[in-house]
């Protein structure tokens, strides 16, 4: 059988793995077969209550079981599948149900009273929440829906959009990356070869499937016929208990968990036979964890990996040169074109660093309903041209130096988005929540490194004249955005902030004049 | 476990609440440890009581517990063990006060 699509991934275990566990969430479990029964009946009643191939269905869930029957019952339909992790706040979810025109969401009963209270569920046409409906507007409760049901024959194709995947980019509110079922198998595919998954493989599911890297954990197990056990919490000694309860062979976490998770065998030493290997990405694990994670978890593979939401899975540094390369991002993985790309001298080679460029597959169809922000990264280029012509690339905006053996390590970004565990924030969405706060009269937001979390987010306000409610503002962030987001510091600005020649707040000035302060 | 402090360290004067000194023994109030998680992570009366589950069910994510963690670590004047960071220690307020109960007694 040929897999074009995220729901033949599934119905590929059918003939011989009907039976075998495709999920595992506590001491709940869920065979291939039972998967398959419950997205085709959930697709079913999707297609009855009006959803058509094209229509945005979101999900807004802790991780759970039905998270995953959603996604696939979507894919079954050819709608598209828009995961709002469930980290991120009212408003940001309000944005993106308004923002892709959501006609259906999937969430739980809080969740959806605190959003309709906001009046954020206004655009959609229908809720689903797990839990009781009653008090809620043109809503259905999860267990009211119907156990079985066949949806239309008819499939959506490998070039329709399976997903929309929310991401930030250094301006505005979060932005719906376009991605396709071909996307989604071609990174599958590519994922599980290096990893060199199989059938008797039983992964962690700990990322979040509102990203591509998250959803992929899933997608991956299904190629290969292995089991997905899900992890709620993303605490240390509660991962270790999953691992060896459910014997789980691999793992992928963002680097904020390694971090924790390292510290916390160096303390408390824990044998994991059944690990075989441990996958990275999102970001730069700092060396002194690096050095160590060998040591706490002995005789397991460490792939360190690289890779967007708008172009994923991108590149790979295997365990065999992990000691050797500690700290690159790899080389390119297999059916990927990466190039580095300078302005003056075009495609860069050993010992010269530029932009790292996309080529291929994996390059993603840019953002919905943006396309001046998507021609900004997604474009020609012309140094290229005389190998791929007009092909659209995708500019990540990671400068990165390439050594000569065509390993690749991450020099810095080319803009100013924020980057803080995992979470890519952009500094004017802070900016704009800041302002309506109506505490302070200038705002500047800004990365600062952060040995655990990568970056984290500080702020510069200046009340001119007036002092700054330094609580009233920091109750304002926590209840207009998600933790992630939250300033860690607030620096008060004295008096008016410096401003350059186009009359705007001169932001190099002030950043540059709080990191001082900060060193001092 | 190496952990930020809490979501907003603010270097200006006016930090909403003092440390105490480490090492003093501490009680961990009820009614202020609700308070304190209510505020802090920006919930509503009503939504929390003793047993409401506060990180498996996604209530609470793992920088809230960073920051709960730090709260009863120095209003109680305890300090978790990297194992006692664990959900039978956290899960709710009746767990946590009889971590605590327990650590102290």
């Amino acid at each position: 059988m040929v897999l074009y699509t995220l729901y033949d991934l599934i119905e590929n275990n059918l003939p011989d793995r009907a039976d075998k566990t495709a999920l595992v969430l506590g001491d709940a479990e869920l065979t291939y077969g039972e998967l398959a029964r419950r997205a085709e009946a959930l697709a079913a009643w999707l297609h009855e209550r009006g959803i058509r191939r094209g229509d945005r269905v979101a999900v807004h869930l802790h991780k759970s079981i039905e998270e995953v029957v959603v996604t696939f019952a979507v894919a079954r339909l050819g709608a598209i599948i828009v995961n709002v992790s469930y980290q991120r706040s009212v408003p940001q979810l309000e944005h993106i149900l308004h923002d892709c025109q959501v006609k259906l969401l999937f969430t739980d009963r809080r969740r959806a009273m605190l959003a309709e209270k906001a009046g954020a569920l206004r655009a959609i046409e229908a809720l689903v929440v797990l839990g009781r409906p009653d008090g809620l507007a043109n809503a259905t409760g999860w267990d009211d829906l119907p156990r079985s049901g066949e949806a239309p024959a008819s499939r959506p194709v490998d070039a329709d959009l399976a997903s929309l995947h929310y991401t930030s980019g250094s301006t505005g509110m979060p932005k719906g990356v376009m991605t396709t079922h071909l996307n989604l198998l071609d990174g599958t595919h590519r994922v599980a070869d290096y990893l060199h998954n199989c059938a008797e493989d039983r992964i962690l599911g700990l990322v979040s499937l509102s990203a591509p890297w998250g959803l992929l954990q899933v997608t991956t197990m299904f190629l290969r016929g292995g089991t997905v056990v899900l992890q709620p919490v993303a605490i240390p000694s509660e991962i270790v208990a999953t691992i060896n309860a459910k014997q789980v062979t691999g793992m992928a976490a963002f680097p904020v968990s390694w971090i924790e998770i390292v510290a916390y065998l160096q303390q408390e030493p824990a044998r994991m036979p059944s690990l075989r290997y441990i996958t990275s990405s999102g970001g730069k694990i700092p060396l002194p964890t690096l050095e160590v994670l060998p040591r706490v978890l002995p005789g397991v593979n460490i792939y360190l990996t690289y890779g967007l939401t708008e172009a994923f899975r991108s590149t790979v540094l295997p365990p065999e040169r992990f000691h050797d390369k500690m700290g690159s991002l790899g080389r390119p993985c297999r059916n990927v074109d990466v190039f580095i790309i300078e302005p003056v001298k075009g495609v860069c080679g050993p010992g010269e660093q530029g932009e790292l460029v996309h080529r291929g597959t994996l390059v993603t169809k840019g953002y919905w309903g943006d396309p001046d922000t998507t021609a900004k990264s997604f474009r020609t280029c012309e140094a290229l041209r005389p190998l791929i012509g007009d092909e659209i690339v995708h500019y990540s905006g990671d400068i990165v130096r390439i050594d000569d053996e065509g390993f690749l390590w991450f020099v810095e970004r080319a803009d100013s988005v924020i980057k803080c565990s995992g979470y890519r924030v952009s500094p004017t969405e802070v900016e704009d929540i800041v302002q309506r706060s109506g505490l302070a009269n200038h705002v500047v937001a800004f990365g600062v490194e952060d040995d655990t979390l990568g970056q984290v987010v500080h702020i510069a306000v200046s009340a001119e004249g007036r002092a700054v409610d330094l609580a009233g503002l920091t109750q304002y962030c926590r209840q207009n955005m998600p933790t992630f987001m939250v300033p860690q510091t607030i620096h008060v600005w004295e008096g008016a902030m410096p401003i350059a020649g186009t009359g705007k707040v001169d932001r190099r000035a002030v950043i540059e004049t709080c990191l001082l302060n900060d060193r001092k | 476990m190496k952990l930020p402090d809490a979501p907003a360290r603010m270097r200006s004067e006016g930090a909403p609440e003092g440390t105490p000194g480490k090492g003093r023994r501490m009680a961990l109030v009820r009614n202020a440890l609700i308070d304190y998680i209510l505020s802090t992570f920006g919930l509503e009366e009503g939504e929390l009581d003793d047993n409401t589950v506060l990180f498996s069910d996604g209530l609470l994510d793992s920088f809230c517990m960073v920051s709960l963690i730090s709260y009863v670590e120095s209003e109680a004047g305890i300090t978790f063990r990297p194992t006692e960071v664990n959900l039978d220690n956290l899960d709710s307020v009746a767990r946590i006060l009889a971590f605590v109960e327990r650590k102290s007694g």
